[in-house]
C-alpha cells in the first residue's frame, strides 16, 4: 500500500464527543509500523473525498445527525468508497445513521441503509456512563468506554455484534438467546460502536483489528502506558457493583482516594 | 419579609456557618440549600426587591460576573449582591441573596442548564450571555438542548434587556424573539456546536468573522460592540482601550461583554473600564502562587472543555517550559473526559508535561498519541514535586537565562481539579497585586 488514508467524516457534525480522536490512534499506530498515513478531515462543506481506506464517523447531536446522513446520502461517496473495500468504522450517530432507521428529535428517520440493523427509542432512558463488553470478534478482548446515547439498536440476522455487554447498556438489545445486551455490530468492513473515550484510545487492539482489515497482520508494539489506562479503568468500572448509579457512585470513590 | 422567609434566612445562615466551620466547604451551596428547604420561593421572594443581572454560557461566566460586579458596585453607588464563589445553581444564588441585606442590585452568575428555572423566579433586569459549546455532556447531553431550553425563555421574555454574544449561531437562536439586545462580537473563535442551522437544519457557514445559514435568512446580527485585539468599537465610532491585568483574549471579550451592560445601565464607559482594569483574578483564575521550599512560581489557569482549553492553551507563553495538566471526572468536570482529543495538546510540543488528578492517565494516552514527552503523577502535590519538572526548569532558565525565581510554571485545569489547586496552594502565598 502506497499511502493509507485515514477519512474523518463530518467532524463538523459528527465531531461532537471527542470520536476524532480516533483518526489521530489510527494514524499514530500505523506510522509506527512503518506505513506512510494521511488524515484527511472532510468538513460537511467540502465534497467528501471518495478514495479514503478508512472512514470514520463521530457521535452527533441529533439535528447535525440528521444533516449528516442527508449529505452522505446525495454525496454516495461513502458506499462506493465501501464498494471499493474501504472500512467504516461508525461510533454512536456515526454508527445509527450506517444502519436501516435511527432516531431524530423524536422521529424515526431512513438511515444510510448500509448495515441490517435498525434503531428506535422505546424507552425514555438515557443511556450514560462507563461501559465494558467482552468481544469474541477480539479473542474475548474487553472492550472499554463511555457510552452517552437515547436510542436502542436491533440487529439483523446478517450482522453479529462486536461484543457483549458485562457493564452499560450498549445496543440496549438481546442477540441470540444471549442473556446480555449485545454491543455495536460488525459486517465485512462495516464497524459500529457506542463507545466514546475515544474507543480506539482506550482499545489498541480494537484500533489494530481496525487497521489490520486494511493493511494485514501487524507486529506487535510496545501498548504499557495504554494498559495501563485500561487496566485502571477495567478495574474501577468492574469493580463498581450493581445498578449504574451507584457504580458511579463507588467508582469516583475509588478514583478519588487515588488522588 | 414574611415570618417564613426570616427563618429560612437564619437557618441558612447558620447552616453556611457550620459548614465553613466545620471546613466542609465555603458555606454558600449548604446555606442556600437550607433555606430553599424551608422556604422553596425564597429565590423569588429576595429577588423581588433586587436589580438581578444573571450572567449565564459555557465559559467565561465567573469572569464576566466578577467584571460585572465591580463596574456596578464601583459605579452604581449602591450595595450589589453576587456570588462570588462560582456556586451558580439556586442555592448558590438564594445564599448570595440571604448574605445581602440591603443590596439594591445583584449579579450572579447561572449555570446554563438551570437559567431557564432561574430567570423565570428571579425576573431579571438584564442578562449577559457569553457562548455556548460542548461541555459535561454526560449531564447536558446536548449543547443544542441548552439552547432550546433558553429559547423557550426569551420567547417568553422577549422585552428583557439582553447583552449576547453575535458570533455564537446558538446564542442567537435562543433570542431570535429577543427585541432588546445589544450584541457583542467579542472575537471568539469556537464555532463547532453550531454547524447545522437551528432553525432549517441547512449548514451553517462561517467565513471572515461571520456567518450565514445556507438555506434560510438565520444569519449573524451586527454587533454594536466589537473586540479587535485589545481595542472595543462601540457602534463603529468610539473605541476603548482596554488593559486589563486579566490575561487571554478570550478576557477582552468577557470585559466587551460587561462594558455593553454598562452602557445599558448608563455607567461612563471609562469608569467601566477602571473597575475592570482593577481585576488581578477571579476566584483563583490566573493567580500566582509560590510554594515552600520551590524557587519558582506557579499560574493556576482553568480550562474545563474544548473551548475553554484552546483559550487557556493560548495563554501558556510560547517557550520551552514545563507546563503541569490537571483532569479530574467529578460530576462537576463530566464524568467523560473524551473531549481531551478536541484539544490541540500539540501546541505544548518541545517541552515537558506533567499530568494529574483522577485521569491523569488518560490525559497520558492523549498526549502519548500526540507525540510529547510527558509524565502521569496523579496526586496534584507529587506532581508539583516531580524531579523531573524541577531538572526541566532548571535546565530551560539556565538556557534562557532566567532566575528561577523569575520562572512561572503555567498549571492548566479543569474544574474540580482546578479547585484542588487552589486549596493546595493556597496554603502557601498568592503573589498577585503583590
Amino acid at each position: 500500500m502506497e499511502k493509507l488514508v485515514i477519512v474523518d467524516v463530518y467532524p463538523d457534525l459528527l465531531g461532537t464527543y471527542g470520536d476524532g480522536g480516533n483518526a489521530e490512534i489510527l494514524k499514530f499506530r500505523s506510522q509506527l509500523r512503518g506505513y506512510d498515513v494521511e488524515i484527511i478531515r472532510s468538513d460537511s462543506t467540502e465534497p467528501l473525498v471518495k478514495n479514503g481506506d478508512i472512514y470514520l464517523l463521530g457521535g452527533g447531536e441529533d439535528a447535525p445527525q440528521r444533516l449528516a446522513k442527508e449529505l452522505l446520502e446525495k454525496s454516495g461517496a461513502l458506499s462506493s468508497a465501501l464498494e471499493s473495500g474501504a472500512v467504516v468504522l461508525g461510533v454512536c450517530a456515526g454508527y445509527q445513521i450506517l444502519g436501516e432507521s435511527y432516531v431524530s428529535n423524536g422521529n424515526i428517520e431512513s438511515g444510510l441503509g448500509l448495515i441490517e440493523v435498525s434503531t428506535s427509542r422505546k424507552s425514555s432512558t438515557r443511556h450514560v456512563g462507563e461501559i465494558i463488553a467482552k468481544s469474541p470478534v477480539l479473542n474475548g478482548y474487553l472492550l472499554t468506554g463511555y457510552e452517552n446515547h437515547a436510542s436502542e439498536t436491533y440487529l439483523g440476522k446478517s450482522v453479529k455484534p462486536l461484543g457483549s455487554v458485562i457493564k452499560g447498556s450498549g445496543n440496549f438489545t438481546k442477540y441470540e438467546g444471549s442473556n446480555n445486551f449485545s454491543e455495536g455490530v460488525i459486517y465485512k468492513t462495516v464497524v459500529g460502536t457506542y463507545l466514546h473515550g475515544p474507543v480506539l484510545a482506550r482499545n489498541p487492539k480494537f484500533a489494530d483489528y481496525i487497521l489490520e482489515m486494511k493493511l494485514g497482520r501487524l507486529e506487535s508494539i510496545d501498548d504499557t502506558e495504554i494498559e495501563a489506562l485500561r487496566d485502571e479503568r477495567l478495574s474501577i468500572v468492574l469493580n463498581s457493583s450493581g445498578a449504574q448509579s451507584f457504580g458511579h457512585h463507588i467508582g469516583s470513590f475509588l478514583t478519588a482516594r487515588k488522588v | 419579609m414574611s415570618l417564613r422567609v426570616k427563618i429560612a434566612s437564619a437557618a441558612g445562615e447558620m447552616a453556611s456557618i457550620a459548614s465553613r466551620s466545620l471546613k466542609i466547604g465555603n458555606g454558600d451551596a449548604i446555606g442556600g440549600r437550607t433555606a430553599l428547604f424551608i422556604d422553596g420561593d425564597i429565590l423569588k421572594v429576595l429577588g423581588r426587591n433586587v436589580k438581578t443581572v444573571l450572567v449565564s454560557g459555557t465559559n467565561g461566566k465567573t469572569t464576566t460576573n466578577r467584571i460585572v460586579y465591580e463596574v456596578i458596585s464601583k459605579n452604581l453607588d449602591s450595595k450589589c449582591a453576587y456570588n462570588s464563589n462560582g456556586a451558580n445553581m439556586e442555592a448558590g444564588i438564594a445564599y448570595s441573596l440571604i448574605n445581602s441585606k440591603n443590596a439594591t442590585y445583584g449579579t450572579f452568575e447561572v449555570d446554563e442548564l438551570y437559567f431557564e428555572k432561574i430567570g423565570y423566579e428571579l425576573n431579571p433586569t438584564a442578562v449577559v450571555l457569553t457562548n455556548l459549546s460542548r461541555d459535561q455532556l454526560d449531564r447536558s447531553n446536548e449543547v443544542r438542548r441548552i439552547a432550546a431550553s433558553w429559547e423557550r425563555f426569551f420567547g417568553r421574555n422577549s422585552e428583557l434587556c439582553v447583552v449576547a454574544n453575535c458570533q455564537d449561531p446558538l446564542i442567537v437562536y435562543s433570542l431570535r424573539k429577543s427585541k432588546n439586545v445589544t450584541w457583542v462580537n467579542p472575537g471568539f473563535s469556537w464555532y463547532l456546536d453550531a454547524k447545522s442551522c437551528l432553525i432549517c437544519n441547512s449548514q451553517i457557514i462561517f467565513s471572515n468573522d461571520e456567518w450565514a445559514c445556507s438555506g434560510c435568512d438565520f444569519k449573524m446580527p451586527n454587533a454594536q460592540i466589537k473586540v479587535a485585539n485589545k481595542v472595543i468599537e462601540i457602534d463603529g465610532i468610539k473605541q476603548v482601550e482596554v488593559d486589563l491585568q486579566i490575561p487571554g483574549r478570550c478576557n477582552v471579550g468577557n470585559f466587551a461583554f460587561s462594558l455593553g451592560l454598562a452602557v445599558m445601565l448608563g455607567i461612563d464607559i471609562e469608569k467601566a473600564k477602571d473597575a475592570a482594569e482593577g481585576v488581578s483574578d477571579v476566584a483563583g483564575r490566573y493567580e500566582v502562587f509560590s510554594m515552600d521550599e520551590v524557587e519558582f512560581k506557579f499560574r493556576l489557569l482553568l480550562a474545563k472543555n474544548p473551548a475553554g482549553w484552546q483559550e487557556a492553551l493560548s495563554m501558556v507563553e510560547d517557550s520551552s517550559m514545563p507546563v503541569v495538566v490537571a483532569l479530574n471526572a467529578q460530576v462537576a468536570d463530566g464524568k467523560d473526559p473524551s473531549w481531551i482529543y478536541d484539544v490541540s495538546f500539540e501546541e505544548l510540543k518541545n517541552r515537558h508535561v506533567i499530568c494529574c488528578g483522577q485521569r491523569a492517565r488518560d490525559m497520558g494516552v492523549r498526549l502519548y498519541y500526540a507525540g510529547l514527552a510527558h509524565e502521569v503523577v496523579h496526586d496534584f502535590s507529587l506532581a508539583l514535586k516531580s524531579k523531573r519538572l524541577h531538572e526541566e526548569v532548571a535546565k530551560v532558565a539556565e538556557k534562557t537565562g532566567l532566575k528561577l525565581s523569575d520562572v512561572t510554571v503555567d498549571i492548566i485545569a479543569n474544574y474540580t481539579s482546578f479547585q484542588a489547586f487552589r486549596t493546595l496552594l493556597g496554603k502557601s502565598v498568592s503573589l498577585n497585586g503583590k
